[in-house]
């Protein structure tokens, strides 16, 4: 759960720059991955496949990018030992998994700095929407953030 | 455990080992004999055998479904808005666990996997609001209201989503609305509520202080 709170934590700086106590409190109660992959994975073999490594990122992407890229890597690996939850956790499906799961330190770093911009996306409404709230209903709000309609 | 696709048969023998691990999933959360014989066709003296070797107990007795759809959806004195917001976070894990494969997996297989990650979701909320969670069998009850268990057009409750928070939440189809408000936006408004009048009481005690 620190890994998640930690990417989580990146995400949110990352969009919507400083994050004050509320955020933070938010933060440690999301259950799940508040960035969405929804690239398929025939694009990411796709992109895999390309044999020109490209840096089209600045760093804070990049790391940001590989930040993601390991945790879905590990958490890729918990869903083949049967805990599927992981699934719901990033929002991904077993294909997808299947092949985070299988990427090298390498993999991981063409596609952190070679993609174009951010590999997620970031939901930001339903974020700012749960941190309005009192502390006790934003809890709630976070831990129930599997069940928001996400609008970026 | 592997998805079970849902055109595979207990009896396929390329089957018959995810089967009765998914028959052990459901002993293990505590399912009732009845769910059990319906998605793994095992015959009840056998789910009995299986409850009393895994868990040293009998399955729990008495009807698979209790109450109705309002005790879901409905605030009331046994319907608690945090018990609200457990059924969106359950109906959420369920319906994502539907998409994960390509190909419609079987529904006992989609019912454990999404129980599962509903507790994994609310670990840490239970320890700190201490509130009550669903247990497999209301999960299912509620699945079963909400038309996922059966192919019944007529459903009881369906998904609202609050126009303000955003979260998707069961709604009784047939009861007006005003009286089904999003459960967080409840809570945040009680909690308003409270930390006024606890500002308002210290303002009148200073007061009297004072004269």
């Amino acid at each position: 759960m620190d890994d998640l709170i930690q990417l989580n934590r990146r995400i949110a700086k990352h969009w919507l720059g400083s994050l004050d106590a509320e955020h933070e409190e938010y933060l440690r109660y999301t259950t799940v991955c508040l960035g969405q992959f929804s690239h398929s994975a025939a694009e990411l073999i796709r992109i895999l496949a390309c044999a020109k490594q490209e840096h089209l990122n600045a760093l804070p992407v990049a790391k940001l990018n590989r930040q993601y890229l390991r945790f879905a890597r590990l958490a890729a690996k918990d869903v083949a030992a049967g805990k599927f939850e992981m699934l719901i956790r990033l929002g991904i499906t077993l294909e997808q998994g299947e092949i985070l799961g299988n990427l090298t330190n390498l993999e991981v770093n063409r596609l952190a700095f070679g993609w174009s911009g951010p590999i997620i996306r970031f939901a930001s409404q339903a974020i700012e929407r749960g941190v309005a709230l009192h502390l006790r209903a934003a809890r709630h709000h976070a831990t129930a953030f599997v069940a928001t309609h996400l609008a970026t | 455990m592997k998805p079970i696709p849902e055109n595979a048969r207990p009896d396929d023998p390329r089957w018959a080992v995810a089967f009765l691990d998914l028959a052990h999933g459901l002993v293990m959360a505590g399912a009732k004999a009845k769910i059990i014989e319906r998605f793994t066709d095992l015959p009840h003296s056998r789910v009995k055998e299986v409850y009393k070797a895994l868990r040293g107990v009998a399955p729990p007795a008495g009807p698979v479904m209790q109450g109705s759809a309002r005790y879901f959806a409905v605030p009331s004195k046994n319907t608690s808005e945090a018990s609200r917001i457990q059924c969106a976070i359950f109906l959420a894990c369920y319906e994502r666990m539907g998409s994960v494969t390509t190909t419609p997996v079987q529904r006992g297989w989609r019912l454990l996997a999404a129980f599962n990650a509903y507790l994994s979701l609310t670990e840490t909320l239970m320890q700190t609001a201490s509130i009550k969670r669903l247990d497999i069998n209301q999960a299912y009850a509620l699945l079963t209201y909400c038309g996922f268990m059966t192919r019944a057009n007529a459903v009881e409750l369906q998904l609202k989503e609050c126009p303000v928070c955003s979260i998707n939440y069961p709604v009784v189809v047939n009861e007006q609305l005003n009286s089904q408000g999003c459960p967080v936006c409840a809570i945040h408004a009680n909690c308003l509520r409270l930390s006024h009048q606890a500002a308002a009481s210290g303002r009148a005690a200073a007061t009297s202080q004072t004269t």
